[in-house]
């Protein structure tokens, strides 16, 4: 396994020398329940390779995919289960197939563009090309999860304890300001 | 515990919290029975102070309700299918109805203490005058035996109580009240609004009236109700009491009286009728987790449980003196059930205020009232429909549906877009006869009650207006200002699901004559005096305005009025 991968994803190895037997921890040092470490490992990229960190957080900065993890455990059913491990068997097997190597081996200049070619295909009006199963259905639960994080939502305000509907956006960041908890 | 009571008020939302505080506050002994689980106020099943990220799985209903085809009805009706506030709702795989396969019926229901008062939309209207006299006009349904002016100062009495915001707006379809102050409108909705009253005569948009305290007074902080804090989450549940529900409102008032006994988790199943006094005499009690039948007796007892439920019980009232259920003298029981139904509206963007923005989540929106009253001949259907609907401005976000990864993908994510403006048909169901609730003739539930058995559709008249509302629809925004509008209405060969607005009503009718309605003026069955009926069971006809606010007044009324006749010895 790739560490430099790991790391860029937030995860960190729980002990060293024993990599893929041991559990994965996030920089928070909450362990993976759900998905094991090399699954853990392409899933959490993958997150960071479709939302990075720019001027904005990205889905390492929101932990996208350990709470992706806690609703495999408690939220997700059967259909959901099937297609993300569908869709990590296909990505490796594309890997394999177009770059002969494991997804996580790959540069990321390479698994960046790779990516791109995936997402290009998958929403493309031509669906009977599209090369990784199920890749919607993940991009559409990680945008979720990070979207709707705490870090994503900066000026979110839980009680604004009034409602004004014409004002500046100075007196409305000083609103926010205000109330903001 | 006594099984003897002054008064049985049979449900707890929205009519049923109503009829227990006048009753209470009129020195009647009075029993709720409600068929869900007990609440407390505030509850600790409120989520009200969940952000988004704290919520349960980000607000997503557990997949495993699929898996088990549990909530389906609730999760077609899209927006409420949410995680938080799930827990308000009812699952019909626990508590099953019955349509026909070809017709699907949409009923949506709250089993706990408060029931829908919990989750209701809070619009609050009163109807006009030319709602109450429909019916007689154009010959549809049983005509109303009241009138606007019977019902006005019980308007005056319910808003007065529960607190309803909104302006005094002069229109003499929709008659103002006794309101709070109005919520703003937002600068796009008044920009529109200003346009819409500028080139139509008979079109007016204004801000909807809630029942959500823009203010409070005397009679709201007294109960421990607060200001509304425009989180604009109040399905969750509001543990300010800011908007108005049984839990934070009529049920504590009837508590302070000293005079109130709640019994939760009890499935009223019938009431039982002396045909030799003509009185209801007991209503039958199933405990909802040992099953256990008991009786309870009472001098009058209100029938508050919603308009199917209610119909429901006094269908499965059967003996073989009322062997077609009781207060079925007419043969109309279970008829003339209605809904408000949309399927037509429009949107578009409202320009020229990028500069200008909204702080706070406004527990309402805009209202444009039925302005197609009487026009039967010029635009060939009865009746009318209203819209609400209103703007917003958000920030864009990415939902990944779209193409697009990286940084590239999260460009632009975060930018405010510019304002939308939309809004949606509220029309006018007429009354049909064999629109029907019956008993299913062999189903039965866990307590071995007949499921309800529900056979509705719309006919030409609503198609014509729903093909008539898109039109109106855009031709409203365009002469509100909006560009890039956008219309859609349901196709003329869809099914449209009746009671997907969850404003059922009818089923037992009010009407001057005991052959052709279940009710009288006071909402006393006509063949029982003791026994009322004043939820959405009772309504002759559906209007266009949301109902619940006339619910309020009609129960009050006949609350009154049943304590009137108490103290006469008439009943």
């Amino acid at each position: 396994m790739n560490a430099g991968v790991l790391a860029t994803a937030g995860i960190v190895l729980s002990a060293c020398g024993r990599g893929e037997d041991l559990p994965l921890e996030t920089t928070l040092g909450t362990s993976f329940e759900y998905f094991p470490p090399h699954q853990a490992a392409i899933l959490s990229d993958v997150a960071d390779m479709l939302i990075p960190q720019t001027e904005t957080v990205g889905a390492a900065d929101t932990e996208t995919i350990l709470y992706l993890d806690q609703l495999m455990l408690k939220w997700a059913g059967e259909r959901t289960k099937l297609e993300i491990e569908d869709f990590i068997d296909s990505l490796e097997a594309e890997a394999l197939a177009r770059y002969q190597s494991n997804y996580l081996n790959m540069p990321e200049d390479k698994r960046k563009e790779f990516l791109q070619e995936i997402d290009a295909a998958s929403f493309s009006e031509n669906l009977d090309t599209v090369p990784v199963k199920s890749y919607r259905r993940v991009k559409w639960l990680i945008f979720h999860i990070h979207y709707t994080s705490e870090a994503a939502n900066p000026d979110f305000v839980l009680i604004p304890g009034q409602y004004t509907g014409n004002v500046s956006e100075a007196d409305y960041l000083a609103l926010v300001d205000e109330n903001r908890y | 515990m006594s099984t003897d009571f002054d008064a049985i008020v049979v449900g707890s939302g929205i009519s049923g919290g109503w009829a227990a505080k006048e009753l209470c506050e009129q020195g009647l002994k009075t029993l709720v029975l409600e068929r869900g689980r007990h609440l407390d106020h505030p509850s600790s099943e409120y989520t009200d102070f969940q952000a988004p990220w704290d919520m349960e799985h980000r607000g997503m209903v557990p997949e495993l309700y699929d898996e088990q085809g549990r909530y389906l009805m609730l999760k077609r009706k899209g927006w409420t299918y949410r995680n938080e506030f799930i827990q308000f709702f009812v699952d019909e795989k626990d508590h099953p109805y019955s349509y026909p396969e070809d017709r699907p019926f949409m009923w949506t229901r709250g089993y706990q203490l408060g029931g829908r008062s919990l989750t209701w939309a809070r619009q609050s209207y009163r109807w006009g005058p030319k709602d109450f006299e429909a019916n007689a006009k154009d010959g549809h349904g049983v005509d109303w035996p009241i009138r606007y002016d019977d019902l006005a100062p019980w308007y005056d009495h319910v808003e007065a109580f529960a607190g309803i915001s909104g302006a005094q707006d002069g229109l003499p379809d929709l008659p103002d009240g006794d309101f709070l102050k109005p919520w703003e409108m937002s600068c796009a909705e008044d920009f529109v609004s200003a346009n819409i009253n500028q080139n139509f005569d008979d079109r007016h948009m204004i801000i909807g009236r809630c029942a959500n305290l823009s203010e409070t007074r005397d009679v709201h902080t007294s109960l421990g109700r607060g200001t509304c804090q425009s989180r604009n989450y109040c399905m969750r549940g509001c543990s300010y009491g800011a908007y108005f529900s049984s839990l934070s409102a009529t049920l504590p008032a009837a508590e302070r009286t000293g005079n109130l006994t709640v019994m939760a988790d009890a499935i009223v199943s019938e009431v039982v009728f002396d045909p030799e006094t003509k009185r209801a005499t007991h209503v039958k009690v199933i405990d909802y987790h040992t099953k256990e039948e008991r009786l309870f007796s009472a001098r009058v007892i209100f029938l508050n449980a919603s308009a199917i439920a209610s119909t429901h019980i006094l269908l499965n009232s059967r003996s073989e003196t009322t062997p077609n259920g009781l207060a079925n003298s007419s043969g109309q029981l279970g008829n003339y059930i209605m809904d408000h139904f949309g399927h037509a509206g429009a949107n578009g963007t409202v320009p020229g205020f990028d500069d200008r923005f909204e702080f706070g989540r406004k527990p309402t929106g805009i209202y444009i009232p039925n302005y197609r009253h009487d026009r039967r001949e010029e635009q060939g259907f009865h009746r009318g429909f209203g819209f609400q609907g209103g703007a917003r401005r958000s920030r864009s976000t990415h939902s990944g549906t779209r193409a697009g990864i990286g940084a590239e993908a999260k460009s632009g994510v975060g930018d405010w877009q510019t304002w939308s403006f939309g809004i949606g048909m509220f029309g006018e169901m007429l009354p049909y006869a064999d629109n029907t609730v019956r008993l299913h003739p062999t189903k039965t539930d866990a307590w071995g009650i007949p499921l309800a058995h529900l056979d509705c559709h719309i006919r030409e008249n609503e198609r014509k207006m729903i093909r008539q509302a898109e039109i109106d629809a855009v031709e409203l925004l365009t002469a509100g200002g909006c560009t890039n509008i956008a219309s859609a209405r349901t196709p003329d060969d869809e099914h449209v699901l009746v009671g997907g607005k969850t404003h059922e009503m009818g089923g037992a009718c009010m009407g001057h004559d005991p052959s052709t309605s279940v009710l009288n003026a006071w909402n006393q069955t006509h063949d029982a005096a003791n026994l009322f009926v004043t939820d959405g069971a009772c309504m002759s006809s559906c209007g266009t305005a949301n109902p619940s606010l006339t619910y309020m007044a009609l129960t009050a009324r006949a609350a009154r009025h049943a304590v009137e006749l108490l103290k006469e010895g008439q009943l």
